[in-house]
């Protein structure tokens, strides 16, 4: 199934959800939040969360920044 | 910038409160520009900052696994987090990264809102940004002990705080202003106490930004009240009545 994440197309089993592609990513252990078309996605709610195809994925971050 | 090199490391008699938040330091500063992580990490200590601003971006996904977190340099437990909405030109992004951030920062609510409005100048879109800040605001109670109310009589309060605000920047002369929101006895009220220079009440007429507030105060019924004197500072108290009361 196709899914675009941060922008990019990537290919990805059926029926993943969002605690398995986190941890395929490798992202596991990182503070982060995820958007699914514009609509958050509570890190409580990955293990049960299932993408379907075409899904427009946002996982984001706190970075330093801000003083401009 | 001269203020910026103040650093605030003792206990002040005079501590900054933010939703019941005391802070012994006014300073607000940036993390970002630094070498690394160790170098940002210093900086801010040595700043004496309780309040830090970060940016929420995409995860760099596949690159720099090991790359340390700013959450875990810079821990929310220690530092108060005011994600900023830097690099955002409509209210609509500015409000989703400022969601995403609230998910981060599981459920903070306080942020640094600005839509930018010139690409080149990066000149803030007001009406962006107020836009912006309603739905936020919307979204959940921000301050303790107050609820919601009407449409009306927020935004009335808003804007007469934010007039008010704009008259301590233009006239006071302030080394500080202190903005009060507190609902009880049916009342909601709003007091923005600055110490600057004040005016004379009896001789100096009211301006525009006074007049501005009076009106929208009428609209939904409420009034303004002016306390000051020469070199006495000026408080500015709004009082807008919650139910309407029946006369027997």
């Amino acid at each position: 199934m196709n899914l675009i994440i941060n922008g990019k197309p990537e290919q990805l089993p059926d029926g993943i959800t969002a605690a398995q592609l986190i941890e395929q990513l490798g992202l596991a252990d990182q503070r982060l939040a995820m958007e699914v078309n514009r609509e958050i996605v509570p890190r409580s709610a990955f293990p049960g969360y299932t993408f379907k195809p075409g899904d427009q994925i946002e996982i984001v971050r706190a970075i330093g920044g801000g003083a401009d | 910038m001269s203020s910026v090199m103040k650093t605030a490391t003792t206990r002040t008699a005079d501590p900054l409160l933010i939703d019941g938040v005391e802070y012994q330091s006014r300073l607000l500063v940036g993390t970002g520009k630094y070498k690394d992580m160790e170098e940002t990490r210093l900086a801010i200590e040595a700043s004496g900052a309780e309040i830090i601003t970060v940016a929420i971006r995409r995860t760099n996904i596949g690159q720099k696994a090991g790359e340390p977190n700013l959450l875990e340099v810079l821990p929310p437990e220690r530092y108060t987090y005011l994600p900023n909405t830097a690099g955002c030109y409509s209210a609509e992004d500015a409000v989703r990264t400022c969601r995403l951030a609230r998910e981060l920062l599981d459920g903070h609510n306080l942020v640094k809102l600005e839509v930018l409005g010139d690409e080149k100048t990066l000149f803030p879109d007001i009406t962006q940004t107020l836009s912006a800040a309603e739905t936020l605001i919307a979204d959940g109670a921000i301050l303790d002990g107050i609820e919601r109310y009407p449409r009306e009589i927020e935004s009335a309060v808003y804007f007469s705080v934010l007039e008010a605000l704009q008259n301590t920047t233009k006239y006071a002369n302030a080394g500080s202003v202190t903005v009060t929101l507190s609902g009880d006895d049916g009342m909601l009220t709003f007091v923005v106490a600055d110490d600057g220079d004040g005016f004379d009440t009896d001789t100096v007429t009211r301006g525009a930004g006074l007049n501005g507030i009076a009106d929208r105060l009428d609209t939904v019924g409420g009034t303004i009240h002016v306390d000051s004197a020469p070199r006495a500072g000026t408080t500015i108290t709004g009082a807008i009545p919650l139910s309407i009361v029946v006369e027997a």
